[in-house]
């Protein structure tokens, strides 16, 4: 069961990824977070049976991990003993001092709460609006007013930061 | 610059970090053989801690009922023995039903919405003996200070005499409440329990918000 789980987290990493760096902003919470949606995504790998696409499982366990499991509190004492190099989550922050647009779209969604943050990433990730309301468990005509409200949330923001 | 520059910034970030070296079995495995330090796996661990705690004190009390160690003869003077076994005794059967309860929940592969509100029905369980307990360790204080030496009144009585008795059970309940002030004063009773229960409830508000909030869109 190892190896068919692990090359379905290579192949979806970049999700990982993403979410880690859109709900924290510390390294090391980064690392803590990573690890705990590795473990419940491997604990709820039994069960995964293909009935939906493995991205919007992928989705699923690690935003219902980011925010509503992760707390700080249960944090260091228990975090995996591996040497930091052996895991480098690539650093938003990092990546928007070389590129404007990376920049600004950083600043944008830090300013968003934890569940609009959760919709604009899958919608940025071009997830259609019923895999939206499958993961997030809202409507899916509310996925497109709850889009719409947070793309104008974004635009003003784009431009009170640009002006 | 607007939504549809970030929409290109955003699908430039996901290149990256799909160009970005994969992770190493050896990483991935050992990660998920650690334990979960999750709320709800904490707290589950935390509740069959406690269950195993009230489970060992539940037996000293019944051993010390059916034993007698004490030499007690008179049916009154096994009342704080009584009074510990049976606050012992709702405890664990309180702290089984919700280590039953929460092993049951699972709340990874629901949608968002309905994860927020198993996880705040968990967090209320998890509040929900909090003043049972501060009540049941009260008695057990109560009891354990004064109707324990209370209980070998007669035999110190009978042995030192009436002034001679009183007083040294007054000694015995002195020293015990001595200790149990040190105690509440550097914090042991008092100070965690309600900085981590405000740390809860924070939190719980915090899910809630987050659940009406999704609420409100449907």
């Amino acid at each position: 069961m190892e190896q068919p789980f692990i090359s379905l987290i290579n192949q979806h990493r970049g999700i990982l990824y993403k979410i880690c760096n859109l709900y924290c902003d510390d390294e090391e919470d980064k690392k803590d977070l990573f690890q705990e949606i590795l473990i419940q995504l491997w604990r709820s790998f039994p069960s995964f049976r293909n009935d939906s696409k493995p991205s919007t499982w992928m989705y699923r366990v690690g935003l219902n991990t980011a925010i509503s499991n992760f707390r700080k509190e249960s944090r260091k004492p228990e975090r995996f003993s591996l040497s930091d190099k052996e895991l480098q989550i690539p650093d938003l922050e990092e990546m928007s001092l070389k590129s404007e647009r990376l920049g600004l779209l950083k600043q944008a969604v830090e300013k968003l709460n934890q569940i609009e943050k959760a919709i604009i990433m899958l919608y940025l990730d071009e997830k259609s609006y019923d895999e939206i309301s499958d993961i997030i468990g809202i409507s899916r005509t509310n996925v497109g007013v709850r889009i719409n409200r947070i793309k104008s949330k974004l635009e003003t923001i784009i431009k009170h930061t640009t002006s | 610059m607007n939504f549809e520059d970030l929409k290109t910034a955003w699908q430039e970030y996901d290149i990256k970090l799909q160009s970005t070296q994969a992770l190493s079995d050896k990483l991935i495995v050992s990660m998920i053989k650690e334990r979960s330090a999750s709320r709800l796996s904490k707290v589950k661990r935390r509740f069959n801690f406690l269950s195993l705690y009230l489970a060992g004190w539940t037996f000293v009390g019944l051993c010390i009922l059916i034993g007698n160690p004490f030499d007690y003869s008179q049916s009154i003077e096994f009342i704080p023995i009584w009074i510990n076994f049976i606050c012992m005794l709702l405890l664990l059967f309180a702290m089984i039903n919700l280590t039953l309860n929460l092993h049951k929940t699972e709340v990874n592969q629901d949608s968002l919405h309905s994860s927020v509100n198993k996880i705040i029905a968990i967090i209320s369980e998890y509040e929900k003996p909090a003043p049972i307990l501060r009540w049941a360790l009260r008695l057990l204080i109560f009891s354990g200070t004064f109707l324990f030496p209370l209980s070998f009144l007669p035999r110190k009585i009978e042995r030192l005499g009436i002034w001679g008795g009183v007083g040294d059970m007054l000694i015995s309940i002195l020293i015990s409440a001595a200790l149990i002030y040190i105690a509440h004063k550097l914090g042991a009773f008092k100070h965690h329990q309600a900085e981590k229960f405000q740390e809860d409830l924070r939190e719980l508000d915090e899910l809630k918000s987050l659940s009406k909030e999704m609420q409100q869109q449907d």
